[in-house]
């Protein structure tokens, strides 16, 4: 039961990336190529998942999405895994005064409303995917440095950091070899929860348009892009939120299934 | 005299409140002094929160002490974190669980540059014969092995940057009879080979009557009685040290 969560999310999540790799040979259509004749054209055998209000095929449009939405996801979950990481450990590791700056500078990340930030600093720096990345990375490592912290807290007085240090290892080595590798894995679960909710947050983003600028295609975009005519044209809403839904649910399937895994 | 603790005390001060007001005071260890000879073995005995532990980790600078000295005789002792090793009770916490064997014996001669990166394999394999273990352990997790075992493997670890002086702080007593009989006569016969100085942390007193030269009792902090170990065997002076020898005899 608990292996089969694990599969399923990797399956799912394994199936976006190998369409995300090989989105040139696996879409039918330039994604940007605009057809005249064919715009709004419900799903048929021509237009797989139909087009959108320009003609645009609306498939060619989500596989290369999955790019910049899985991309966003990864980039902006590792570099909080390695900020939180690394504050985290530094905090738990060395106590006293430096755990007490480290973490009242937690908190305080912590008491800005995190969206309403993002929208902000989106809005001065400018939205690229670039930028997205980088906000939503620096936004969102406080629950990964409490994690850490709080793992590394309770494993550093374990016997064998105390045999590490009688052997005369840094602390460097200490906490690089020793404390980290033993702390990673609930850190692990909630980074694979966290790259569904960057992707969202991707996708509200570029749903307010200060995201992933057209004709760039990120699944959030397209969505936006729907909006006007969510009467006529169901399908250009269902499919990108669709795979939106189900990206997530993968990751969270993975997260589910790698806990699951660790407790035993 | 290859080590003098002179005067040692440990305080920890119990805080409350959020300005850490403070509310009381536990005296761990109280003016603890003694020596130790060159290739002797000295037992420190105790029950269960007399200070032994703590004494143990303030030697070996783990922990620092509130007042008093600690001094290795600087001609035999040049650095205490290769010179001076600590194996300590609990086997099953005293590894690193994500880490093989030779990952965790290899990282002492790394750190001391004992020997050059190619002989290292070489000389984990040694250091494992002498603890008594086979080649086949070093490809494998802790996970996989035994309380006894564990701690063989601790010991190896010890031995590897060529310690002279190990604290072994109640190394056998988390393993069943028969393990702790074979643990003694290891210790013993790495004695003999090594030309090592141990001090031998115990609760029980007739453990330790088979390894000590001589030994140490405390009680809650204080040295309460020291001698040679048929002085204290056979004519214990203290009421505490009487209480000890029943409950090892018992």
């Amino acid at each position: 039961m608990q292996d089969k969560s694990l599969k399923i999310g990797i399956f799912i999540i394994g199936l976006f990336v190998v369409m995300a790799i090989f989105a040139p040979i696996i879409s039918p259509y330039d994604p940007s190529a605009i057809d005249q004749d064919g715009l709004l054209m419900p799903p048929s055998f021509k237009h797989f998942l139909g087009t959108d209000t320009l003609g645009r095929d609306l498939f060619s449009r989500i596989v290369f999405g999955s790019r910049i939405s899985l991309g966003i996801g990864l980039v902006a979950v590792g570099i909080a895994t390695l900020v939180g990481l690394m504050l985290g450990a530094t905090a738990g590791f060395y106590g006293r005064r430096v755990d007490t700056v480290i973490m009242r500078f937690v908190d305080i990340m912590l008491c800005f409303p995190t969206f309403y930030l993002i929208l902000a600093v989106a809005a001065i720096l400018g939205p690229s995917v670039f930028n997205i990345m980088i906000i939503v990375g620096l936004t969102s490592w406080m629950g990964v440095a409490r994690l850490v912290r709080g793992e590394i807290l309770s494993l550093k007085e374990r016997e064998f950091i105390q045999a590490e240090r009688s052997i005369g290892a840094s602390n460097l080595r200490i906490i690089v070899r020793h404390l980290i590798p033993n702390a990673i894995g609930p850190v692990l679960v909630s980074a694979t929860l966290g790259i569904g909710g960057a992707i969202l947050l991707e996708s509200g983003l570029s749903f307010l348009g200060l995201g992933v600028q057209p004709p760039t295609p990120s699944w959030g975009n397209i969505l936006i892009e729907s909006k006007s005519t969510l009467g006529v044209a169901w399908w250009i809403t269902i499919f990108p939120g669709f795979a939106i839904l189900i990206t997530i649910l993968g990751f969270n399937l993975i997260s589910e299934g790698l806990k699951k895994k660790m407790g035993n | 005299m290859i080590l003098e603790v002179k005067n040692i005390s440990k305080y920890f001060t119990i805080e409350r409140g959020v300005f850490k007001a403070e509310a009381g005071l536990v005296k761990a260890l109280d003016g603890v002094s003694f020596s130790v000879n060159e290739y002797d073995t000295l037992g420190i005995v105790g029950e269960s929160g007399s200070g032994k532990t703590t004494l143990a980790k303030i030697i070996i600078d783990l922990i620092p002490a509130t007042s008093g000295e600690v001094v290795f005789a600087p001609e035999l002792i040049q650095d205490l974190r290769k010179d001076v090793q600590i194996v300590f009770q609990n086997p099953y916490n005293s590894l690193n669980p994500k880490m093989r064997i030779s990952e965790i014996l290899s990282e002492p001669l790394l750190i001391h540059n004992i020997v050059p990166k190619p002989f290292i394999k070489e000389r984990t394999l040694e250091l494992l014969r002498l603890v008594g273990l086979d080649e086949d352990v070093l490809g494998r997790f802790p996970i996989e092995f035994s309380g006894g075992q564990r701690q063989r493997i601790c010991i190896a670890r010890a031995l590897a940057s060529q310690p002279k002086f190990i604290i072994l702080d109640e190394p056998i007593s988390s393993l069943d009879l028969i393990i702790q009989a074979q643990m003694l006569d290891l210790f013993f016969e790495l004695k003999q080979r090594l030309k090592l100085t141990y001090i031998f942390v115990s609760h029980n007193l007739a453990v330790v009557k088979h390894i000590a030269d001589s030994v140490l009792v405390m009680e809650n902090g204080r040295v309460v009685e020291m001698g040679n170990i048929d002085e204290i065997f056979y004519s214990p002076k203290h009421p505490y040290t009487k209480a000890l020898l029943d409950a090892a005899r018992s």
